[in-house]
């Protein structure tokens, strides 16, 4: 079982080392364990936090990937999907039948989704309220907000 | 591993060495061992693996070349125990024997007995795609053989060489009919090759025929192997099976090891094992119903 995880978690790790998709790095942390990946990734172009670099920590559970990854921004985002710990409302990185993470899903496609996310916050299931109203209402404020708070914090 | 012949071995010990040979006697073998070995009728022959504890003893069939290994292991005077042998399970396996000769007589008999196992599972590897067991051998009683991408058949082969336990592995809708009137119409007569190519209508269908170009195109009788879609590899050393088509939709292409998916569907039901050992779910590529046994079969 701990043999599956980990050998399952190299490929990918090499895989993305091989290929790296746009705008996203990806390294394991020094402990052979494979529990800790360590992402930077680059805010979506035509998105608020373009030209940010978002630093986040990956927790890779025992029972990975019967459960699905926890991912954090260690960066501050200005995002009504994620709060201020760095957490993230996304629905895959949930079990079902609340969520819809699934085995068949990679760490890539996973980081890929977060940065989707990131050009398209879904307001309908904020973390954080009063964004997601600002967002709802008042676009042009939260998007001078958003750019505002990556110039601070991500470059 | 199985290096130097017997005749070699100990003519360098009792040759060059006799003070060895003794402590070596008292030690690791004893003399009226070594005496038999060195009287063995020509039609054995034997070699050792990595102590002078354990050999290799190789039988031919009377009335083929076939070669048959019996891996043995010496335990004192009179003690011989069967380590291993390539050949389905037998009580033959689990008794204590006095003599290597007594080994031989014993396995030749079976082996004799086994004339129509050998051959009609010879013939089905050498008829048909092989996917699983991934290295066929006489040890394994069944074979799992490829129909199309995503259908295999099982069968398993008695010890008389008659077919048994016939079934689809996969996507089995479109094969089922066929294989429920063959059964019926099976020709005790004929080997396990002709009726399987009558029941399909093999040699005929377009698809098969593909998947023998793909044979000789990877010059050796194996198919490239899917990957599980869950962990990512074809072959997983605490797991013996290789990746199935499970999922009976037939948009969805995915092949899973039986254990990862009925992982999974136990995970979904968080942890709760399933009664009768049948996990039902959605299948994780297509979210299609999919159910999955934890066993294989």
């Amino acid at each position: 079982m701990a043999n599956m995880r980990n050998a399952r978690l190299m490929r990918e790790i090499k895989n993305l080392e091989a290929s790296p998709p746009w705008g996203i790095t990806c390294n394991p942390d020094k402990d052979e364990s494979l529990n800790v990946l360590h992402v930077k990734m680059l805010g979506p172009r035509g998105s608020p936090y373009e030209s940010g670099l978002f630093d986040l920590i990956i927790n890779v559970p025992e029972k990975y990937p019967f459960e699905p990854p926890q991912v954090k921004f260690i960066t501050p985002v200005y995002h009504p999907n994620i709060d201020k710990g760095g957490r993230i409302c996304m629905n895959m990185l949930k079990m079902p039948p609340k969520g819809s993470w699934l085995p068949t899903i990679t760490i890539e496609t996973l980081i890929i989704s977060v940065q989707s996310l990131l050009a398209n916050p879904n307001p309908d299931d904020p973390l954080m309220m009063d964004l997601a109203i600002e967002y709802k209402h008042d676009i042009e404020k939260f998007l001078d907000n958003a750019r505002k708070h990556t110039q601070k914090y991500a470059i | 591993m199985y290096g130097p012949k017997i005749d070699n071995l100990l003519g360098l010990f009792l040759e060059n060495d006799i003070k060895f040979i003794d402590t070596v006697s008292l030690d690791i073998i004893d003399k009226e061992f070594i005496e038999e070995i060195r009287n063995l009728p020509e039609d054995i022959s034997l070699s050792f693996g990595r102590s002078l504890r354990e050999f290799k003893c190789t039988v031919q069939d009377y009335e083929s070349q076939r070669v048959h290994e019996i891996f043995l292991k010496y335990n004192g005077l009179h003690k011989l125990t069967i380590s291993r042998v390539n050949l389905p399970h037998s009580q033959l396996q689990e008794c204590e024997y006095s003599s290597i000769e007594e080994v031989v007589l014993a396995f030749r008999q079976y082996i004799n007995s086994l004339s129509l196992y050998f051959q009609e599972l010879e013939s089905i590897d050498t008829s048909f795609t092989v996917m699983e067991p991934v290295k066929p051998t006489f040890k394994d009683d069944y074979r799992r053989i490829l129909l199309d991408e995503r259908t295999w058949l099982h069968v398993e082969v008695t010890s008389n060489g008659s077919a048994m336990n016939i079934h689809l592995v996969g996507q089995s809708e479109h094969w089922h009919d066929k294989l429920q009137a063959g059964l019926l119409a099976w020709d005790h007569d004929k080997d396990i090759v002709s009726n399987i190519t009558d029941i399909f209508d093999l040699m005929k269908s377009s698809s098969f025929v593909k998947q023998l170009d793909k044979v000789e195109a990877t010059n050796d009788n194996k198919v490239d192997f899917p990957s599980c879609a869950i962990c990512f590899c074809v072959e997983l050393p605490d797991n013996p099976g290789v990746p199935q088509p499970v999922c009976q939709n037939p948009n969805c292409g995915v092949y899973f090891h039986k254990s990862c998916l009925f992982q999974w569907l136990v995970a979904c039901e968080r942890g709760r094992l399933p009664a009768f050992g049948v996990a039902n779910g959605s299948c994780p590529t297509c979210l299609q119903s999919i159910t999955c046994s934890e066993k294989d079969n």
